[in-house]
């Protein structure tokens, strides 16, 4: 078996476990972005019964597209290129498929609740908001996302300072034990590192900054989200630490261009950025899914759309907590939001097409 | 202090966000030197329009009930006059409300309550 048939299995079961796995990632008043009076909700028969028809459906769904592809994969047996669209395109009929198995149990999610009896305590026209939030526990400050700036200006510092210093073959890919790929120098070479890590750096930095003031996924008075500011601090402080692992990588693949590294570093970073998700995934527990929600709850799946997209133009924010997942994602109801999706797929599309060009 | 934003409520969200505040000088629960949220995190945490909430601070701040402090935020800087106007306006809002209520209903001209007002402040001793 070849490695692109393994990498092709091991990123299809890794984007479909997280999609199976998605519904318990949500606030415990949330089933399929649909919104309830309190947590008693998880425990409902019929709400059991429709989280084991999406488990049925999402992970059927998922064995069909992978089998499908795998197939293909043992039948034509493509070349690299082909291979390689093919797994895109096996990631994107994946992404397809779970997300429509997930707008269907939303929409069952949203019959079960106009069925049963409406719960006195969601309400549909009134927020009750707490005045003395402390805007300095409860927003991080603009000036620690500039500790992005450090890593990224010592990569340009030792890619223009040491340019002289370079041989004329520098290593360009590494493997797990060692370098794998090797460029002749040049200008661009030496600084393609660097214009990703900028590149990285900024969707990192305008991803904070908005994340810092973006509001619960849940609201209605201040215990409708327990903890969510202390969430929210502790996910933006988890983004730049993982921003500036991020960084360290590129910093350490221009030192590399000067004089050898171990392979290792790379190897050591991957492990730190893991760790980190798990840390992630153990504040959400902690700070989001084991609270238990109280008092009147707004009633706004309108605002919803399939219980993922947050269309809502009367809402200043730009970024929201996610219904359902980890993370934050973008009010669509703001041309603001827009220019930001857009622009980062202009940026990621730059740096593929960029990083092709020059290799 | 705890503010309640009604949005099917005929009062524009401006004028609920001022009366609340106004309420909670009234009754004591905000005091001089309390702060309130940004104009940007009280928009986000309700869902409204920052102009809403900007024209609910800047009435605020004409009637002197708040003191908006560049860089620093807003706080309640009421001082006693706008105290005991607080209360008044919390009181007495509702009574006056259905007097002008009254006069609007029977086409009473608005200078004439005008006046009526300023010749009552003149009679009962008032000064400003």
């Amino acid at each position: 078996m070849n490695g692109g048939i393994v990498t092709f299995v091991a990123a299809n079961l890794v984007i479909a476990s997280l999609f199976v796995i998605q519904p318990w990632f949500s606030r415990k008043n949330v089933l399929f972005g649909v919104v309830f009076g309190d947590d008693s909700i998880w425990r409902d028969e019929k709400a059991k019964r429709i989280r084991k028809r999406y488990l049925w459906e999402a992970i059927s769904g998922a064995l069909l597209v992978c089998l499908g592809f795998f197939i293909y994969f043992i039948q034509v047996l493509p070349a690299r290129g082909a291979g390689a669209l093919t797994s895109n395109l096996s990631v994107f009929a994946l992404i397809l498929v779970e997300t429509l198995v997930f707008i269907a149990a939303n929409r069952r999610t949203r019959r079960f609740k106009n069925k049963i009896d409406r719960d006195a305590r969601l309400v549909s026209n009134k927020v009750i908001i707490e005045t003395d939030i402390n805007e300095k526990e409860t927003v991080v400050p603009g000036w620690w996302l500039l500790l992005l700036l450090p890593v990224f200006l010592a990569s340009l510092a030792v890619a223009l300072l040491g340019y002289s210093m370079m041989p004329d073959k520098i290593p360009t890919h590494y493997s797990f034990t060692a370098v794998n790929g090797w460029s002749h120098k040049s200008l661009l070479t030496i600084m393609t590192p660097v214009i990703i890590e900028a590149v990285l750096s900024a969707i990192i930095f305008v991803s904070c900054f908005f994340t810092r003031r973006a509001p619960a996924s849940v609201r209605g008075n201040p215990d409708a989200a327990p903890d969510s500011y202390r969430f929210r601090k502790v996910m933006v402080v988890m983004m730049l630490s993982v921003g500036v692992l991020l960084e360290l990588n590129f910093l350490i693949t221009e030192i590399g261009f000067i004089t050898p590294v171990a392979p290792l570093w790379f190897t050591v970073m991957s492990i730190a950025e893991l760790v980190m998700f798990g840390f992630i995934v153990l504040f959400y527990f902690r700070f989001v899914r084991l609270k238990k929600p109280s008092g009147p709850i707004l009633d706004d799946d309108r605002k919803w759309l399939l219980g993922i997209v947050y269309f809502n133009p009367s809402d200043p924010s730009i970024f929201v907590e996610k219904r359902v997942g980890i993370g934050y994602t973008v009010n669509c109801a703001r041309p603001a939001a827009w220019i930001l999706i857009a622009g980062t797929i202009v940026l990621i599309v730059f740096i593929t097409v960029f990083s092709a060009h020059v290799k | 202090m705890l503010l309640t934003i009604d949005f099917d409520s005929e009062e524009p969200i401006y004028m609920q966000i001022r009366n609340g505040v106004v309420a909670g000088i009234a009754m004591g629960s905000l005091r001089d030197g309390d702060p309130l949220p940004s104009v940007r995190t009280l928009g986000s945490e309700i869902g409204v329009n920052l102009h809403t909430v900007n024209k609910a601070y800047k009435l605020l701040q004409s009637e002197g009930f708040i003191e908006i402090r560049r860089n620093r935020g807003t706080f309640i800087h009421a001082g006693n006059a706008a105290k005991n106007t607080a209360q008044f306006l919390e009181t007495t809002g509702e009574s006056l409300r259905n007097m002008v209520s009254e006069a609007v209903t029977r086409e009473v001209d608005r200078a004439v309550i005008h006046k009526m007002i300023d010749n009552l402040y003149n009679e009962l001793g008032g000064n400003t």
